[in-house]
């Protein structure tokens, strides 16, 4: 038996043909979130519920009426695409004007009401689905034993890959599509409705992925959450073949597939995470992918909310109340509570100095707060290090890592910068997974508190309370002075006019990555204080979801605020533990506050607040000032002005 | 001597050469004009004397040295700032932030992480000479983004003299104007000319005959013919450029 | 002077003596007192994850009719059952385990899915001294290294699930083996277990593969599973990673090739999701089997009312039976505080549907029957949830891990 790299031969070429196989379906999946980005601009979020909604579809369709394959197959598709058109049209479109950050997050806020409510109909566990007869048994082909099954799904993949290339490509539709992403209002002047495209385009998007989720029900475990781990593979593997180019996406979803088999041949374990690792190499490369071409544009200058006439005096008043607040709060709600929900605020603050201020929204920041919380973890349960020592050695591997980060995905922006930070999470994540030191599934458990400067016993519940809060305190009064500081200035300038402030001699890239690291290092403090607080440090720190979290923290309470994290975060602390007893419905909760917010309270709880009353002030002002008007324009004009 | 050159310098994007093998230089003290009609690749020449784009082929000389590697913010730090087509001011800004963040790096601020850059009371005196300079003492405080048109360009204009740079590069500083602007930016560009060197992107011919001893006549990428006003305006090639007729 | 001396004395001396029959009566009172005045269980599991099925709202339903089976009062008291959603995170299991026990008043804590957060737990009810029972993680440090006077183990464990079903092969004559692994702890404590048992009673291990958790297609682990030839095949793995497995099996013919599936963890849920079809002729180790015989089935229709008519699984029946001894013992202690009802329920022995002749040991551990067990197949099942077939009873002393080798630090040797 010949072998190669120690692998039988025979095996290799099984391994790689299935990879290839798993490349057509990676392909077929992603060509609807291409479609879908090369028109609306939007990373669509929502696109892996999209897919199981068409799998589990097959599976009622068959349950509920008998409905078989070869029917649902053509039906899924098309209900699921009636409801991709129903919610561009419903909900999407109130948000097209918008940064296309605000789509992203409404089709994640989606997605996650999908699942959410899928999950409560059907269970978890999954649900059945059999191979059609037409298509099973297999083929012995020699070298391994291919089922007929997965010889058609090739075939099928590579028609529609084909199909929808030829269609964007090389007919006139397309070409009208391809135009009308490049000049909406140009294209409409044509006469050519451009808004029905797009809701059509959004809609044939979510038809592409119900039509792989047909695909994958013989073959994967149909189940509600079945989408939502795959989604970002897809997404790697669309901005590895460039956002918007669907020769990109089937490139790319094919390589993805090979190389997962290949992985799979020779060190399995990192299957799933080989992919990010491609798409980090790819980006570094190729900053817009292979086929990209999309610049990510400076769109519109969101005007960070201020109060108008704020004075120092305000400000401290404002920093009081909430020092004070938080320092009397303990005798009436469970301190616990208080202390996890100022190390997420704390978490939150620093996410938002990045996404808010710098307007670099990161996908990834879970791995700041999770490799902080482990190494604080570790060098006080392995190493004896006393809790200032352990904060300190925390703190400072976040920072490192977000040097190195930093230096890899601020050559990027918008959402390029959004993915690139997610995979190079993603390999934090799998590093936590396997390596030895991190307790793996268990995570490093019953982590002692010790005793601060040798002084301060943290096992004293007040004590700690008090260290908790004045480091939380620190940390904010650190971000508000950086925002007002000549350094906060310059990144407000950049944010606005990037090319304008590298015109007056500022090298941006320094700037953010400088933000980049600052944000990396104060969530690496969060982590280091919530291990403190919560004594363990799990794969939850580091998991995907965490990052989404801060992100709903963020621009729940108000993204660009000094205060808005503060808020968003205790008011989803508050959610996860005091509606931990509505069980499926939190996620559902959880989507639903999110599109709520996106869609009518985008400036956030604090940012809406701010714009109610600087409405309030300038209207006091302009009734003030009313009478004087002829006087004021009788000076300017004098002055020539 | 000449302080920006830009020797056989090319761009092409995807085999379409938007400036094919110039050769140009901007002498001290002058002020120069770049014309041409549309399309004729002079914003890209400019993008490419200020190093916001790369050239594919030759090089880029300041004062006698190669900076044909080195990116805009380096350019911008040895003194050769740019304005840009659409007016480009901090919007969220107020105008009295927009000068103080130009002037940020003469006080040697830009990294400086809490504290307040009022503190410095020279770059809060720098800032007040400027706003009046340019006539903005009562809308210091005001947002940018509030600003008309008109002033928005002052403003840009502003922020670029606060810089004090050694180059003055106004890529169509008149564009969107109306008449009274023109007249008052105008004035305000010969006033920061006193002792620098500008060059200018221009479409309004009036102000160019005004403004530019030396113009540069660019058509399809290339260099067509340089002069003065008189010289240039007479030519048959230049008529027929923007004219149209004869390619 | 003398008198008056011995007077005083005297009722000094019956002072203090009625101080000591008092302070001696302090504890007796007490000790027939339920702290709080209330008996408060919280049941802390998985409602929205992936193992949701198998525990969630059925571990609720089982503790609530424990408590009404029990009557609703213990020691004159009455007993409160709350409930939480951990969502599979660690550090808000660990947060609702130390709010219940700071701000609720919980008395016991059940169910406890995770081994995260079970390990966790076990510590935070070991400080707190508090109960805690559980019923669907299977980690065996649980009674080894970090086993506590006051947790106990009570439905199976990595350990019992592993050996039975290799055993149960390797004496039908299934001497090659091919492991399939999850790749992280939990995963990795069953191939071990699985190398040592196969290896030390004659079999070989033609191979191992990891797969990293949620992988979407199992189909490259398959293959070197299929091209290795061996004769029976573990799939070291749960939930929707084993469905995946085992659907994926069926499609690339490796049981009509003739090779054997058996899997630690499969529960009735389990195979609820995956479908006769695809789980036929998996062999598995069960903890219960809701249609065993007349007394389980009674309880299975009871159970069945209040959870959507799906059957129970071991997981949710040991939850019954986990409340229903916890209960007793309390009344048996007379008292409430956790070491004390701690060593009524390793006294008393485990009778009732769920466990015949089970008991408690040293380590916490609940020993009882375990059930080899096989899917049937879609001809053999005659109605819903028809879907084991009881191959054999393997006591309790074999099954689990012998007290002798336990590294469990309460355990006198």
């Amino acid at each position: 038996m010949t072998t190669i790299f120690g692998i039988p031969a025979a095996l290799l070429f099984g391994q790689l043909l299935l990879g290839l196989i798993n490349g057509a379906f990676y392909a077929t999946l992603s060509l609807g979130l291409a479609v879908i980005f090369g028109m609306m601009n939007i990373a669509n979020f929502a696109h892996g519920a999209l897919y199981m909604m068409g799998a589990v579809g097959a599976w009622f369709l068959l349950d509920a009426f008998g409905v078989g394959y070869w029917t649902s197959l053509f039906l899924c598709p098309l209900l699921v695409g009636i409801v991709g058109i129903l919610l561009e049209r419903l909900i999407l479109r109130r948000v097209s004007h918008l940064d296309h950050l605000y789509g992203m997050l409404l089709t994640f806020g989606l997605a996650l009401i999908i699942q959410g409510l899928f999950r409560f109909a059907f269970g978890s566990s999954g649900l059945p689905y059999a191979i059609p007869e037409a298509l099973s048994g297999g083929t012995n082909l020699g070298f391994m034993f291919l089922p007929h099954y997965r010889g058609w799904v090739i075939l099928v993949a590579l028609v529609i890959c084909f199909a929808t290339w030829y269609a964007i490509e090389k007919t006139r539709l397309g070409a009208y599509l391809r135009a009308a992403t490049e000049n909406p209002a140009l294209v409409q002047a044509f006469g050519i409705n451009v808004p029905a495209m797009i809701m059509f385009t959004y809609g044939a998007g979510a038809a592409l992925a119900a039509f792989a989720g047909v695909l994958a029900a013989p073959i994967l475990q149909v189940s509600p959450t079945m989408g939502a781990d795959l989604l970002i593979v897809i997404f790697a593997v669309v901005v590895i073949g460039g956002l918007g180019s669907i020769k990109g996406a089937i490139v790319a979803g094919f390589s993805a597939g090979i190389l997962e088999g290949l992985t799979k041949a020779f060190y399995p374990e990192a299957s799933t995470t080989v992919v990010f690792v491609l798409m980090a190499l790819v980006l570094l490369i190729w900053p817009a992918g292979l086929f990209g071409s999309k610049t990510q544009s400076a769109s519109t200058s969101v005007v960070l909310p201020a109060l108008a006439n704020e004075t120092s005096l305000m400000r401290w008043a404002l920093f009081a109340a909430m020092a004070l607040s938080l320092a009397v709060a303990p005798v009436f709600v469970y301190p616990a509570f208080l202390m996890k929900a100022m190390t997420y605020a704390l978490f939150a603050c620093a996410f938002n100095l990045m996404a808010g201020y710098g307007r670099l929204v990161s996908f990834g920041h879970a791995m700041f707060i999770g490799t902080a919380g482990y190494v604080t973890a570790y060098v006080i349960k392995g190493w004896g290090f006393p809790p200032e020592l352990a904060i300190l050695a925390g703190t400072a591997s976040a920072s490192l890592l977000g040097l190195v980060a930093g230096w890899l995905s601020t050559r990027s922006s918008g959402v390029y910068f959004a993915m690139i930070s997610l995979a190079l999470a993603q390999m934090i994540y799998f590093v936590a997974l396997q390596a030895p030191f991190t307790g793996g599934e268990d995570g490093i458990q019953s982590v002692p508190r010790g005793v601060l400067f040798g002084l301060f016993d943290l096992s004293d519940p007040a004590v700690l309370y008090v260290f908790v809060l004045l480091v939380f305190l620190g940390g904010f009064l650190f971000i508000a002075a950086l925002v007002r500081s000549p350094f906060g200035q310059i990144l407000k300038a950049i944010r606005e006019h990037e090319p304008r402030a590298r015109s007056l001699g500022f090298s941006t890239e320094h700037y953010k990555l400088a933000v980049f690291v600052i944000s990396a290092t104060l969530s690496g403090l969060a982590g280091s204080m919530k291990v403190l607080v919560t004594q363990i440090a799990s794969l939850t720190d580091v998991h995907w979801l965490m990052s989404g979290e801060v992100i709903l923290m963020t621009f729940l309470g108000g993204v660009g605020t000094l205060y808005g994290p503060v808020v968003g975060a205790f008011v989803v602390v508050a959610m996860q533990n005091y509606l931990a007893a509505l069980g499926a419905w939190v996620s559902v909760i959880h989507g639903a506050i999110f599109v709520v917010c996106i869609l009518a309270f985008r400036r956030g709880i604090v940012g809406e607040l701010i714009s109610y009353v600087s409405a309030r002030q300038a209207r006091s002002v302009a009734a003030g000032t009313r009478a004087d008007a002829p006087d004021v324009v009788a000076r300017r004009l004098k002055a020539g002005a | 001597m000449s302080v920006l050159e830009a020797r056989d310098v090319s761009i092409a994007f995807n085999g379409f050469y938007a400036v094919r093998n110039v050769d140009f230089a901007l002498h001290e003290g002058t002020i120069h004009a770049v014309i041409g009609p549309n399309g004729a690749g002079k914003t890209t020449l400019f993008n490419l004397l200020t190093k916001f784009l790369q050239p594919t082929g030759g090089s880029v000389y300041y004062r006698g040295q190669d900076i044909t590697g080195e990116g805009p913010a380096a350019i911008a730090r040895r003194g050769v700032v740019r304005s840009f087509q659409i007016s480009a001011v901090f919007q969220g800004l107020t105008v009295r932030e927009n000068i103080e963040l130009a002037l940020l790096r003469r006080s040697n601020l830009q990294w400086r992480l809490v504290g307040h850059a009022r503190r410095n009371t020279d770059l809060v005196r720098r800032a007040d000479e400027i706003l009046a300079q340019f006539g903005f003492d009562r809308e210091a405080d005001t947002a940018a983004a509030n600003l008309s048109y008109g002033r928005k360009r002052v403003l840009e204009l502003a922020t670029t003299i606060a810089m004090d740079p050694d180059v003055l590069l106004l890529d169509e500083p008149m564009a969107g104007l109306g008449r009274e602007d023109i007249d008052r930016v105008a004035e305000l560009i010969l006033e920061a000319a006193q002792g620098r060197t500008v060059l200018l992107v221009e479409h309004n011919m009036q102000v160019v005959s005004r403004l530019a001893e030396r113009i540069t006549v660019m058509v399809r990428g290339e260099v067509l013919t340089e002069g003065s006003y008189d010289e240039v305006s007479k030519r048959p090639e230049v008529i027929a450029a923007y004219t149209g007729g004869g390619h | 002077m003398k008198r008056a001396d011995k007077q005083g004395s005297g009722r000094h001396f019956l002072a203090g003596l009625a101080l000591c029959a008092m302070t001696a009566g302090l504890p007796a009172p007490a000790m027939a007192q339920v702290s709080d005045g209330v008996v408060k269980i919280g049941v802390l599991t998985d409602m929205s994850g992936v193992y949701s099925d198998l525990n969630g709202t059925g571990s609720v339903a089982a503790a609530q009719l424990a408590i009404e089976d029990f009557g609703g009062t213990v020691l004159d008291k009455p007993i409160a059952l709350i409930s939480a959603d951990h969502q599979q995170k660690a550090d808000v299991g660990t947060g609702i385990a130390h709010r219940w026990i700071d701000n609720e008043q919980v008395d016991a804590l059940v169910d406890l899915t995770n081994s995260a957060i079970a390990l966790a737990v076990q510590d935070i009810a070991r400080e707190a001294n508090r109960i805690a029972i559980f019923t669907s993680p299977g980690t065996t440090d649980l009674t080894g290294a970090k086993c506590s006077e006051t947790g106990f183990h009570w439905v199976y464990d990595n350990y019992s699930n592993s050996v039975g079903p290799v055993k149960a092969l390797l004496q039908q004559g299934k001497k090659s083996w091919y492991l399939i692994v999850a790749d992280f702890a939990f995963g990795h404590s069953l191939e071990n277990i699985a190398r040592e048992t196969i290896e030390a009673n004659g079999g070989t291990v033609a191979g191992a593969v990891r797969h990293p958790l949620n992988a979407a297609d199992f189909s490259a682990f398959l293959l070197p599973a299929q091209a290795s030839g061996a004769e029976a095949i573990l799939l070291a793995t749960a939930g929707r990673d084993l469905a995946t497995a085992v659907k994926q099996a069926n499609e690339f013919g490796l049981v009509a090739g003739g090779q054997t599936l058996a899997a630690p963890v499969v529960f009735l849920s389990d195979i609820h999701a995956m479908g006769l079809q695809q789980a036929q002729g998996i062999s598995f180790i069960d903890g219960f089997y809701w249609d065993r015989n007349d007394e389980t089935r009674a309880f299975a229709k009871r159970f069945a009312e209040r959870h959507n008519g799906a059957m129970p699984t071991s997981v949710q029946a040991g939850v019954y039976s986990s409340v229903a001894h916890y209960l007793k013992a309390i009344a048996a202690a007379g008292t409430d505080e956790a070491k004390a009802v701690a060593a009524k329920m390793r006294e008393l022995p485990v009778d009732d549907f769920f466990a015949r002749g089970g008991k408690v040991r040293e380590d916490g551990r609940m020993v009882h029957d375990m059930y080899l067990a096989r899917v049937k197949s879609p001809s053999d099942s005659s109605y819903p949830w028809d879907y084991e077939e009881i191959v054999a009873t393997i006591g309790g002393d074999d099954i689990f891990l012998p007290l002798s080798e336990s590294t469990c630090p309460l355990v006198r040797k």
